[in-house]
Protein backbone atom coordinates (compact mmCIF):
# COMPACT_ATOMS: atom_id res chain seq x y z
CA UNK A 1 0.00 0.00 0.00
CA UNK A 2 1.13 3.39 -1.04
CA UNK A 3 0.73 6.36 1.58
CA UNK A 4 -1.16 7.65 -1.44
CA UNK A 5 -4.35 5.33 -0.68
CA UNK A 6 -3.79 4.39 2.91
CA UNK A 7 -7.20 4.74 5.01
CA UNK A 8 -7.95 7.63 6.76
CA UNK A 9 -9.04 6.55 10.22
CA UNK A 10 -9.59 3.22 9.31
CA UNK A 11 -13.86 4.09 9.19
CA UNK A 12 -14.46 3.16 5.21
CA UNK A 13 -17.31 5.36 4.60
CA UNK A 14 -15.93 8.20 6.52
CA UNK A 15 -12.53 7.82 4.85
CA UNK A 16 -14.01 7.95 1.10
CA UNK A 17 -15.59 11.03 2.30
CA UNK A 18 -13.09 13.41 3.62
CA UNK A 19 -9.62 11.65 2.27
CA UNK A 20 -9.93 13.21 -1.28
CA UNK A 21 -9.91 16.86 0.32
CA UNK A 22 -7.29 16.46 2.64
CA UNK A 23 -3.71 17.01 1.87
CA UNK A 24 -1.06 14.02 2.05
CA UNK A 25 0.51 15.80 5.67
CA UNK A 26 -2.17 16.42 7.76
CA UNK A 27 -3.40 17.11 11.52
CA UNK A 28 -6.76 16.13 13.03
CA UNK A 29 -8.13 17.11 16.40
CA UNK A 30 -10.46 15.19 18.24
CA UNK A 31 -12.22 16.68 20.69
CA UNK A 32 -14.43 14.13 22.42
CA UNK A 33 -17.22 14.12 25.86
CA UNK A 34 -16.84 11.60 28.27
CA UNK A 35 -17.07 7.79 26.95
CA UNK A 36 -17.76 9.04 23.24
CA UNK A 37 -14.75 6.54 22.60
CA UNK A 38 -11.79 8.88 21.31
CA UNK A 39 -9.29 6.72 22.64
CA UNK A 40 -10.97 3.87 20.55
CA UNK A 41 -10.69 6.55 17.63
CA UNK A 42 -7.15 7.30 18.34
CA UNK A 43 -6.53 3.16 17.86
CA UNK A 44 -8.34 2.81 15.15
CA UNK A 45 -6.91 5.65 13.75
CA UNK A 46 -2.96 4.04 14.44
CA UNK A 47 -4.06 0.70 13.47
CA UNK A 48 -5.20 2.24 9.71
CA UNK A 49 -1.57 3.43 9.14
CA UNK A 50 0.06 0.18 10.05
CA UNK A 51 1.95 -1.07 6.86
CA UNK A 52 1.83 2.12 5.00
CA UNK A 53 3.90 4.08 6.89
CA UNK A 54 5.62 4.18 11.08
CA UNK A 55 3.08 4.88 13.92
CA UNK A 56 3.33 6.53 16.79
CA UNK A 57 1.21 6.31 19.85
CA UNK A 58 2.26 8.46 22.55
CA UNK A 59 -0.33 8.08 25.20
CA UNK A 60 -0.67 9.99 28.52
CA UNK A 61 -4.33 8.36 28.92
CA UNK A 62 -3.49 4.89 30.30
CA UNK A 63 -0.19 2.63 30.58
CA UNK A 64 1.05 1.44 27.45
CA UNK A 65 0.27 -2.45 28.18
CA UNK A 66 -3.47 -1.31 28.58
CA UNK A 67 -3.06 0.37 25.42
CA UNK A 68 -1.83 -2.66 23.89
CA UNK A 69 -4.56 -4.73 25.58
CA UNK A 70 -7.16 -2.56 24.12
CA UNK A 71 -5.59 -3.17 20.57
CA UNK A 72 -6.15 -6.87 20.54
CA UNK A 73 -9.67 -6.63 22.10
CA UNK A 74 -10.61 -5.24 19.05
CA UNK A 75 -8.01 -7.91 17.04
CA UNK A 76 -5.39 -5.11 16.04
CA UNK A 77 -1.56 -6.35 16.39
CA UNK A 78 -0.11 -3.52 18.64
CA UNK A 79 3.58 -5.40 17.47
CA UNK A 80 4.51 -2.91 14.94
CA UNK A 81 3.69 0.72 16.79
CA UNK A 82 5.95 2.48 18.45
CA UNK A 83 4.31 3.19 22.17
CA UNK A 84 5.68 6.30 23.93
CA UNK A 85 4.30 7.03 26.97
CA UNK A 86 4.19 10.67 28.15
CA UNK A 87 2.19 9.61 31.58
CA UNK A 88 4.78 6.76 33.24
CA UNK A 89 7.41 9.54 32.50
CA UNK A 90 5.27 12.17 34.18
CA UNK A 91 4.55 9.85 37.30
CA UNK A 92 8.35 8.62 37.65
CA UNK A 93 9.90 11.77 37.41
CA UNK A 94 6.97 14.08 38.78
CA UNK A 95 4.53 13.15 40.53
CA UNK A 96 6.57 10.76 42.44
CA UNK A 97 9.11 13.11 43.57
CA UNK A 98 5.90 15.32 44.47
CA UNK A 99 4.85 12.52 46.80
CA UNK A 100 8.23 12.13 48.82
CA UNK A 101 8.34 15.92 48.98
CA UNK A 102 4.71 16.18 50.67
CA UNK A 103 6.18 13.18 52.93
CA UNK A 104 8.99 15.13 54.23
CA UNK A 105 6.84 18.07 54.32
CA UNK A 106 4.62 16.14 56.68
CA UNK A 107 7.22 14.63 59.01
CA UNK A 108 9.79 17.00 58.52
CA UNK A 109 13.56 16.50 57.09
CA UNK A 110 16.20 14.45 58.89
CA UNK A 111 19.81 14.41 58.58
CA UNK A 112 20.15 11.05 56.91
CA UNK A 113 17.88 12.59 54.26
CA UNK A 114 20.62 14.50 53.06
CA UNK A 115 23.30 11.50 53.51
CA UNK A 116 24.01 10.10 50.08
CA UNK A 117 22.15 12.87 48.34
CA UNK A 118 23.44 14.31 45.36
CA UNK A 119 23.11 17.81 44.81
CA UNK A 120 19.90 18.10 41.99
CA UNK A 121 21.62 20.20 38.95
CA UNK A 122 17.74 20.42 37.11
CA UNK A 123 14.10 20.31 38.21
CA UNK A 124 12.12 18.21 35.94
CA UNK A 125 9.16 19.62 34.75
CA UNK A 126 6.06 19.11 32.65
CA UNK A 127 8.72 21.30 29.69
CA UNK A 128 11.16 17.80 29.74
CA UNK A 129 8.06 15.69 29.08
CA UNK A 130 7.27 17.94 26.14
CA UNK A 131 10.97 18.16 25.17
CA UNK A 132 11.17 14.60 24.56
CA UNK A 133 8.57 14.43 22.60
CA UNK A 134 9.62 17.07 20.13
CA UNK A 135 12.69 15.17 19.77
CA UNK A 136 10.95 12.76 19.23
CA UNK A 137 9.00 14.92 16.86
CA UNK A 138 12.15 16.41 15.20
CA UNK A 139 13.92 12.48 14.37
CA UNK A 140 11.49 11.66 12.34
CA UNK A 141 12.88 11.76 8.35
CA UNK A 142 10.13 10.21 6.54
CA UNK A 143 5.84 10.16 6.42
CA UNK A 144 4.45 8.79 9.55
CA UNK A 145 1.48 8.94 11.74
CA UNK A 146 1.11 9.52 15.02
CA UNK A 147 -1.14 9.81 17.81
CA UNK A 148 -1.12 11.90 20.82
CA UNK A 149 -4.00 10.63 23.00
CA UNK A 150 -4.52 13.00 24.91
CA UNK A 151 -3.51 16.81 25.20
CA UNK A 152 -5.83 16.87 28.71
CA UNK A 153 -2.75 15.88 30.70
CA UNK A 154 -0.68 18.56 29.04
CA UNK A 155 -3.57 21.25 29.52
CA UNK A 156 -3.39 20.57 33.56
CA UNK A 157 0.54 21.14 33.48
CA UNK A 158 1.07 24.18 30.86
CA UNK A 159 0.01 27.15 29.37
CA UNK A 160 -3.12 26.40 26.41
CA UNK A 161 -0.94 28.84 24.22
CA UNK A 162 1.84 26.42 25.29
CA UNK A 163 0.28 23.48 23.86
CA UNK A 164 -1.40 24.91 21.01
CA UNK A 165 2.25 25.72 20.11
CA UNK A 166 3.35 22.21 20.71
CA UNK A 167 -0.44 21.09 18.06
CA UNK A 168 1.06 23.47 15.54
CA UNK A 169 4.94 21.70 15.65
CA UNK A 170 2.99 18.42 15.18
CA UNK A 171 1.47 19.79 12.33
CA UNK A 172 4.30 21.69 10.65
CA UNK A 173 5.93 18.31 10.75
CA UNK A 174 2.78 16.58 9.03
CA UNK A 175 3.23 19.23 6.48
CA UNK A 176 6.84 18.76 5.78
CA UNK A 177 6.99 15.22 5.66
CA UNK A 178 3.91 13.84 4.81
CA UNK A 179 2.85 12.42 8.12
CA UNK A 180 -1.04 12.35 9.59
CA UNK A 181 -0.97 13.06 13.28
CA UNK A 182 -4.16 12.41 15.53
CA UNK A 183 -4.38 14.31 18.77
CA UNK A 184 -7.34 14.21 21.06
CA UNK A 185 -8.52 16.20 24.15
CA UNK A 186 -11.61 15.79 26.31
CA UNK A 187 -14.15 18.80 25.81
CA UNK A 188 -14.21 19.58 29.49
CA UNK A 189 -10.52 20.34 29.27
CA UNK A 190 -11.23 23.38 26.89
CA UNK A 191 -12.66 26.53 27.21
CA UNK A 192 -14.44 28.35 24.12
CA UNK A 193 -11.20 30.03 23.34
CA UNK A 194 -8.76 27.36 23.40
CA UNK A 195 -10.84 24.80 21.52
CA UNK A 196 -11.40 27.42 18.95
CA UNK A 197 -7.27 28.08 19.31
CA UNK A 198 -6.78 24.03 18.33
CA UNK A 199 -9.57 23.48 16.12
CA UNK A 200 -7.97 27.10 13.94
CA UNK A 201 -4.94 24.32 13.64
CA UNK A 202 -6.50 21.58 12.91
CA UNK A 203 -6.76 20.64 8.89
CA UNK A 204 -9.69 17.63 10.38
CA UNK A 205 -11.88 19.07 13.41
CA UNK A 206 -13.82 16.27 14.80
CA UNK A 207 -16.11 15.76 17.64
CA UNK A 208 -16.79 13.11 19.01
CA UNK A 209 -20.25 12.46 21.39
CA UNK A 210 -22.11 9.63 23.14
CA UNK A 211 -25.66 10.54 24.16
CA UNK A 212 -28.15 8.33 26.08
CA UNK A 213 -30.69 7.26 23.33
CA UNK A 214 -33.23 5.09 25.19
CA UNK A 215 -31.41 1.90 27.06
CA UNK A 216 -28.53 2.63 24.70
CA UNK A 217 -26.11 5.42 23.61
CA UNK A 218 -25.89 6.92 20.43
CA UNK A 219 -22.38 7.76 19.05
CA UNK A 220 -22.36 9.90 16.90
CA UNK A 221 -19.11 11.92 14.75
CA UNK A 222 -19.36 15.27 13.52
CA UNK A 223 -17.35 16.58 11.31
CA UNK A 224 -16.92 20.34 12.17
CA UNK A 225 -13.92 21.49 10.23
CA UNK A 226 -12.37 20.73 7.01
CA UNK A 227 -9.76 23.11 5.74
CA UNK A 228 -11.11 24.98 2.60
CA UNK A 229 -13.88 22.36 2.42
CA UNK A 230 -16.41 24.55 4.66
CA UNK A 231 -19.09 22.48 2.25
CA UNK A 232 -17.96 19.04 3.84
CA UNK A 233 -18.92 19.10 7.42
CA UNK A 234 -21.17 16.47 8.67
CA UNK A 235 -22.64 14.43 11.42
CA UNK A 236 -22.53 10.75 11.22
CA UNK A 237 -24.19 8.12 13.55
CA UNK A 238 -21.60 4.98 14.46
CA UNK A 239 -22.05 1.94 15.96
CA UNK A 240 -18.92 0.09 17.63
CA UNK A 241 -18.30 -4.03 17.77
CA UNK A 242 -15.21 -5.77 18.11
CA UNK A 243 -13.44 -4.56 15.39
CA UNK A 244 -13.98 -0.79 15.98
CA UNK A 245 -16.40 2.34 14.75
CA UNK A 246 -18.36 1.80 11.75
CA UNK A 247 -20.36 4.21 10.10
CA UNK A 248 -24.49 2.91 10.81
CA UNK A 249 -26.18 1.81 8.49
CA UNK B 1 23.53 35.90 66.22
CA UNK B 2 26.25 37.57 64.10
CA UNK B 3 26.84 38.87 60.53
CA UNK B 4 30.19 37.88 58.70
CA UNK B 5 30.42 40.60 56.32
CA UNK B 6 33.00 41.09 53.63
CA UNK B 7 33.96 40.44 49.72
CA UNK B 8 34.91 37.54 47.85
CA UNK B 9 38.28 35.78 49.33
CA UNK B 10 38.29 38.15 52.52
CA UNK B 11 38.27 34.42 54.63
CA UNK B 12 34.71 34.25 55.80
CA UNK B 13 34.28 30.64 55.44
CA UNK B 14 37.41 29.89 56.87
CA UNK B 15 36.53 31.86 60.04
CA UNK B 16 33.22 30.59 60.29
CA UNK B 17 35.17 27.41 60.35
CA UNK B 18 37.60 27.90 62.74
CA UNK B 19 34.71 28.82 64.87
CA UNK B 20 33.27 25.41 64.78
CA UNK B 21 36.38 23.90 64.91
CA UNK B 22 36.96 25.87 68.18
CA UNK B 23 33.46 24.77 69.78
CA UNK B 24 33.80 21.25 69.22
CA UNK B 25 37.19 21.46 71.21
CA UNK B 26 35.32 22.63 73.94
CA UNK B 27 32.49 19.68 73.41
CA UNK B 28 30.22 22.14 71.27
CA UNK B 29 28.91 20.87 68.73
CA UNK B 30 28.66 22.45 65.64
CA UNK B 31 26.46 22.64 62.20
CA UNK B 32 27.58 24.31 58.85
CA UNK B 33 25.31 24.83 56.60
CA UNK B 34 26.52 25.40 52.57
CA UNK B 35 24.78 27.04 50.21
CA UNK B 36 27.31 28.11 48.02
CA UNK B 37 29.73 25.18 47.66
CA UNK B 38 29.19 21.66 47.63
CA UNK B 39 30.40 20.10 51.17
CA UNK B 40 32.62 17.44 49.63
CA UNK B 41 34.39 19.98 48.07
CA UNK B 42 34.01 22.25 51.13
CA UNK B 43 35.74 18.78 53.22
CA UNK B 44 38.81 18.98 50.51
CA UNK B 45 39.46 22.75 50.86
CA UNK B 46 38.64 22.83 55.00
CA UNK B 47 41.13 19.44 55.10
CA UNK B 48 44.22 22.09 54.07
CA UNK B 49 44.02 23.37 57.33
CA UNK B 50 45.77 21.57 60.38
CA UNK B 51 43.02 22.87 62.82
CA UNK B 52 40.76 20.84 61.01
CA UNK B 53 40.50 17.02 61.25
CA UNK B 54 38.09 15.00 59.34
CA UNK B 55 37.26 13.19 62.85
CA UNK B 56 35.34 16.16 63.53
CA UNK B 57 33.21 15.46 61.10
CA UNK B 58 33.50 11.61 61.30
CA UNK B 59 32.56 12.17 65.09
CA UNK B 60 29.33 14.33 64.42
CA UNK B 61 31.04 17.08 66.36
CA UNK B 62 30.93 19.12 63.06
CA UNK B 63 28.24 18.19 60.57
CA UNK B 64 27.60 19.93 57.30
CA UNK B 65 24.72 20.23 55.49
CA UNK B 66 24.28 21.02 51.50
CA UNK B 67 21.18 23.64 51.54
CA UNK B 68 20.90 22.80 48.00
CA UNK B 69 20.11 19.20 48.73
CA UNK B 70 17.57 20.43 51.63
CA UNK B 71 15.80 22.56 49.09
CA UNK B 72 15.35 19.52 46.41
CA UNK B 73 14.30 17.47 49.29
CA UNK B 74 11.42 20.11 50.12
CA UNK B 75 10.59 20.58 46.77
CA UNK B 76 11.60 24.19 46.67
CA UNK B 77 13.86 24.06 43.64
CA UNK B 78 11.08 26.19 41.91
CA UNK B 79 11.75 29.38 40.45
CA UNK B 80 10.48 31.37 42.79
CA UNK B 81 8.99 30.07 46.25
CA UNK B 82 5.77 29.96 47.55
CA UNK B 83 3.73 31.63 50.10
CA UNK B 84 4.28 29.28 53.40
CA UNK B 85 7.41 27.95 51.65
CA UNK B 86 9.98 30.27 53.83
CA UNK B 87 8.30 28.87 56.51
CA UNK B 88 9.06 25.50 56.23
CA UNK B 89 12.70 26.29 54.91
CA UNK B 90 12.98 27.84 58.53
CA UNK B 91 11.45 25.00 60.46
CA UNK B 92 13.46 22.53 58.58
CA UNK B 93 16.49 24.39 59.12
CA UNK B 94 15.54 24.09 63.16
CA UNK B 95 14.94 20.68 63.30
CA UNK B 96 18.56 19.90 61.64
CA UNK B 97 19.88 22.00 64.33
CA UNK B 98 18.23 19.95 67.13
CA UNK B 99 18.75 17.03 65.87
CA UNK B 100 22.48 17.26 65.24
CA UNK B 101 22.77 18.79 69.15
CA UNK B 102 24.49 21.80 67.46
CA UNK B 103 25.23 24.81 69.55
CA UNK B 104 27.37 26.32 66.84
CA UNK B 105 25.84 27.20 63.83
CA UNK B 106 27.11 28.49 60.01
CA UNK B 107 24.96 29.84 57.51
CA UNK B 108 27.67 30.49 54.68
CA UNK B 109 26.05 32.10 53.42
CA UNK B 110 22.70 34.40 54.04
CA UNK B 111 23.19 36.35 50.60
CA UNK B 112 22.84 32.93 48.72
CA UNK B 113 19.49 31.59 50.25
CA UNK B 114 18.31 35.51 49.59
CA UNK B 115 19.15 35.09 46.19
CA UNK B 116 17.19 31.36 45.98
CA UNK B 117 14.28 32.80 48.21
CA UNK B 118 14.34 35.67 45.34
CA UNK B 119 12.08 38.70 46.14
CA UNK B 120 13.81 40.71 49.12
CA UNK B 121 10.45 40.79 50.92
CA UNK B 122 10.98 37.23 51.37
CA UNK B 123 14.61 37.15 51.62
CA UNK B 124 14.04 39.76 54.81
CA UNK B 125 11.26 37.15 56.08
CA UNK B 126 13.72 34.56 56.27
CA UNK B 127 16.47 36.16 58.09
CA UNK B 128 14.06 37.38 60.51
CA UNK B 129 12.52 34.05 61.13
CA UNK B 130 15.29 32.55 61.31
CA UNK B 131 17.23 34.78 63.66
CA UNK B 132 13.78 34.03 65.42
CA UNK B 133 14.58 30.37 65.31
CA UNK B 134 18.16 30.34 66.52
CA UNK B 135 17.50 32.56 69.39
CA UNK B 136 14.77 30.05 70.73
CA UNK B 137 17.67 27.30 69.90
CA UNK B 138 19.69 29.47 71.96
CA UNK B 139 22.83 28.73 69.74
CA UNK B 140 25.40 31.21 69.08
CA UNK B 141 25.48 31.58 65.11
CA UNK B 142 27.47 33.42 62.18
CA UNK B 143 25.83 34.17 59.25
CA UNK B 144 27.93 34.71 56.17
CA UNK B 145 27.38 38.11 54.13
CA UNK B 146 28.39 38.31 50.94
CA UNK B 147 29.17 42.44 50.28
CA UNK B 148 31.15 44.17 47.98
CA UNK B 149 33.62 47.08 48.81
CA UNK B 150 30.94 49.68 49.33
CA UNK B 151 31.94 51.10 52.85
CA UNK B 152 29.64 50.85 55.42
CA UNK B 153 27.39 48.27 53.95
CA UNK B 154 27.19 45.24 55.71
CA UNK B 155 23.99 43.90 54.34
CA UNK B 156 22.07 43.21 51.48
CA UNK B 157 18.63 43.31 52.77
CA UNK B 158 18.98 45.79 55.09
CA UNK B 159 17.66 43.95 58.11
CA UNK B 160 20.53 41.72 59.06
CA UNK B 161 22.72 44.74 60.55
CA UNK B 162 19.58 45.02 62.55
CA UNK B 163 18.75 42.13 64.23
CA UNK B 164 21.79 40.70 64.84
CA UNK B 165 24.17 41.01 67.64
CA UNK B 166 27.24 41.65 66.02
CA UNK B 167 28.89 42.68 62.54
CA UNK B 168 32.40 41.48 61.62
CA UNK B 169 33.48 42.67 59.11
CA UNK B 170 36.24 41.38 56.75
CA UNK B 171 38.06 43.12 53.85
CA UNK B 172 41.31 43.53 51.70
CA UNK B 173 43.14 46.62 52.24
CA UNK B 174 45.64 47.94 49.34
CA UNK B 175 48.65 48.91 50.99
CA UNK B 176 51.49 49.79 49.38
CA UNK B 177 51.20 47.48 46.57
CA UNK B 178 50.38 44.19 49.21
CA UNK B 179 46.84 42.96 49.94
CA UNK B 180 45.96 42.52 53.11
CA UNK B 181 43.10 41.00 54.63
CA UNK B 182 41.53 42.91 57.34
CA UNK B 183 38.84 42.33 60.44
CA UNK B 184 37.07 44.78 61.84
CA UNK B 185 34.57 44.71 64.45
CA UNK B 186 31.75 47.00 63.48
CA UNK B 187 29.21 46.18 66.33
CA UNK B 188 28.86 43.61 69.49
CA UNK B 189 25.76 43.96 71.91
CA UNK B 190 26.37 44.08 75.42
CA UNK B 191 30.19 44.13 75.34
CA UNK B 192 32.99 46.80 74.68
CA UNK B 193 35.09 46.17 72.10
CA UNK B 194 37.81 47.77 69.81
CA UNK B 195 36.64 49.36 66.57
CA UNK B 196 39.94 49.44 65.39
CA UNK B 197 41.04 47.46 62.52
CA UNK B 198 43.11 44.39 62.58
CA UNK B 199 45.50 42.60 60.03
CA UNK B 200 44.54 38.91 59.70
CA UNK B 201 46.54 35.99 58.36
CA UNK B 202 44.79 32.76 57.00
CA UNK B 203 47.05 30.24 58.17
CA UNK B 204 47.16 26.06 57.87
CA UNK B 205 46.99 26.79 61.76
CA UNK B 206 44.10 29.22 62.00
CA UNK B 207 43.83 33.13 61.89
CA UNK B 208 46.36 35.01 63.23
CA UNK B 209 45.07 38.44 64.50
CA UNK B 210 47.72 41.45 64.84
CA UNK B 211 46.73 45.18 64.66
CA UNK B 212 46.44 47.12 61.99
CA UNK B 213 49.21 49.47 61.99
CA UNK B 214 48.93 52.96 60.55
CA UNK B 215 51.61 54.85 58.62
CA UNK B 216 53.05 51.70 56.48
CA UNK B 217 55.26 50.76 59.80
CA UNK B 218 53.96 47.31 58.93
CA UNK B 219 56.34 46.76 55.76
CA UNK B 220 59.91 47.73 57.88
CA UNK B 221 61.04 44.48 58.01
N1 LIG C 1 45.24 25.84 53.97
C1 LIG C 1 45.30 27.17 53.85
N2 LIG C 1 46.22 27.85 54.48
C2 LIG C 1 46.28 29.18 54.40
N3 LIG C 1 45.46 29.93 53.66
C3 LIG C 1 44.48 29.29 53.00
C4 LIG C 1 44.35 27.89 53.06
N4 LIG C 1 43.29 27.55 52.30
C5 LIG C 1 42.80 28.70 51.80
N5 LIG C 1 43.49 29.74 52.21
C6 LIG C 1 43.25 31.15 51.85
O1 LIG C 1 41.93 31.49 52.19
C7 LIG C 1 41.38 32.25 51.14
C8 LIG C 1 39.90 32.04 50.99
O2 LIG C 1 39.33 32.17 52.23
P1 LIG C 1 37.82 31.88 52.41
O3 LIG C 1 37.35 30.80 51.52
O4 LIG C 1 37.59 31.74 53.86
O5 LIG C 1 37.21 33.27 51.91
P2 LIG C 1 35.72 33.62 51.66
O6 LIG C 1 35.55 35.03 52.10
O7 LIG C 1 34.86 32.59 52.25
O8 LIG C 1 35.71 33.54 50.11
P3 LIG C 1 34.44 33.40 49.13
O9 LIG C 1 33.98 34.78 48.94
O10 LIG C 1 35.07 32.81 47.93
O11 LIG C 1 33.49 32.51 49.82
C9 LIG C 1 42.05 31.74 49.92
O12 LIG C 1 42.11 32.74 48.96
C10 LIG C 1 43.42 31.36 50.41
O13 LIG C 1 44.28 32.46 50.20
MG1 LIG D 1 33.34 31.33 51.36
Amino acid sequence: MTTGDEPLMGIPDIDAALSPYLPPGCLIVVIGTPGSGSHLLAKQFAQAGVGSTPVFYYTTAERTIDSQDAFRSFHWDPEPIRFGNLSDDYYQRVLEPQLEVSRIRERGLRLDDLRNARRAEVSVGPYSLVNRFLNDLAGLDAPFRLVLDSLDFLLELLEVSEVVNLVRQIRSRTQLLGGKAMVTVQQASLDNKSSAMLEDVADLGITLRSDPNGATFEHTLEVRKLRNHPERTQIRRLTIDDTGFHVAP
Amino acid sequence: MVLVAGGVGTGKTTLCLEFLVRGAERGEKGLFISVTEASAKLMQNFSTFEFFHTDLVNNNLVTIVDLPIVYDRLGLNREELKPGEVDILVRTIQDLVRESGARRVVVDSLTSVGFRVRSEEKARDFILKLAQAFSELGTTSLMVAEVGAVPGVHSLYGVEEAIVDGVVMLSNVRRRGDMLRVLQIIKMRGTVHSRAQYVIELTPIGLLMAPFLKGGRLETA
